[in-house]
């Protein structure tokens, strides 16, 4: 999917879910829906310098009354599983993780092998990862996503691989 | 030698230094939250249980969600040594209702005599360079007498010895509602 096309799909469902606070560290996959983001009337994007900040970020957004989601790589995800552990889980808060999750079938660079194999063992009884890729990705399953935080009052992982359809 | 303030009394002092509506506050894990909750227990506390050095950047979320607030974050040297770069984002986003107080013991309060790596470090030039050398002090009384909007930053040298305090007693769930309550979020 086309980086413009992506952002349109993402944001249409931040905008359904009521999202007004998105904190992130870029990387490749998400470049166009940062700059959409930086753009937006409505959803402030916050430019962290480190992963672990936008789950604080979203973790004070959040309990003071403001919906809001994270956008990190998933090398930028275990950086801060003691955010999401101590913090975000610990208190309960449904804040949406979408993950660009490197280094999979049809994304090979051989520094990112080990990250996505790592966060691959992330997938278990007590991290909540939901998948789709690049290219599939639906506001349906945005949308369905966050909410899914919401009525479960608990963080989660939306783990964005590049599928066949989105070329090496 | 200076006699340097207890923690829970540098904290009353940031405190009694804004004037009008009480801030919000988030603090560390530990030695912030204790005393803090010892200094003045209020519902509009957001008190910390890990990681170390969240403080700042939870603190930036608050601040971001209610402009109309006053917000201070309380970290103690070690935490914010974990959690420096939260320092580069809130320059960047300015937010000028966040105040960063830093709470300098040189050591890992619960710990004890554990040294800080930080201790050479000057941390008022540091606020300086983040937030502007109008937007960082050292002492209450510059602070109390702060012009124009944050980002600020305020350097305190507390205290090394004493008790540790007591915890909160409070469970996140219970954090995490009365200040929902206290803020009138629904």
């Amino acid at each position: 999917m086309d980086q413009q096309k992506f952002a349109e799909t993402a944001i249409a469902a931040f905008e359904a879910q009521g999202i007004g606070v998105v904190a992130g560290v870029p990387d490749g996959l998400f470049t166009g829906l940062i700059e959409a983001l930086c753009a937006h009337s409505t959803i402030h994007y916050v430019a962290c310098a480190r992963e672990e900040e936008c789950l604080g970020v979203a973790a004070g957004a959040l309990m003071a009354g403001q919906k809001a989601a994270v956008i990190i790589q998933n090398a930028g995800l275990l950086n801060s599983l003691g955010a999401y552990a101590t913090l975000l889980d610990r208190y309960r808060l449904p804040v949406p993780i979408l993950v660009a999750h490197r280094g999979g079938l049809f994304d090979r660079k051989a520094y990112d092998i080990e990250k996505y194999r790592a966060t691959e063992a992330l997938d278990g009884d007590y991290y909540r990862c939901f998948r789709t890729t690049h290219s599939d990705l639906s506001e349906k399953t945005v949308s369905a996503f966050i909410d899914w935080c919401r009525v479960a009052s608990q963080p989660a992982l939306l783990l964005i691989e590049k599928g066949e359809a989105d070329g090496q | 030698m200076v006699n340097n303030p207890s923690q829970k009394d540098a904290i009353g002092q940031v405190l009694a230094a804004f004037e009008g509506a009480r801030p919000l506050c988030v603090a560390d894990i530990g030695s912030q939250s204790g005393w803090l909750h010892q200094a003045d227990n209020d519902p509009r506390n957001l008190y910390l249980s890990g990681p170390m050095g969240q403080a700042p950047s939870v603190a930036l979320g608050v601040a971001l969600a209610r402009p109309d607030d006053d917000v201070v974050a309380f970290c103690g040297d070690g935490a914010l040594a974990m959690n420096l770069t939260a320092l580069v984002t809130i320059a960047d986003q300015a937010p000028k209702n966040l105040t960063v107080v830093l709470l300098d013991n040189d050591v890992y309060e619960y710990t004890k005599a554990v040294p800080t790596p930080s201790r050479a470090l000057d941390w008022k030039a540091l606020g300086a360079s983040c937030f502007g050398p109008a937007r960082s002090f050292d002492s209450v009384e510059a602070f109390a007498k702060r012009d124009g909007q944050g980002p600020f930053f305020l350097a305190l040298k507390i205290d090394a010895g004493g008790a540790l305090p007591p915890g909160t007693g409070l469970t996140p769930e219970q954090i995490k509602a009365r200040f929902a309550e206290a803020l009138a979020i629904t």
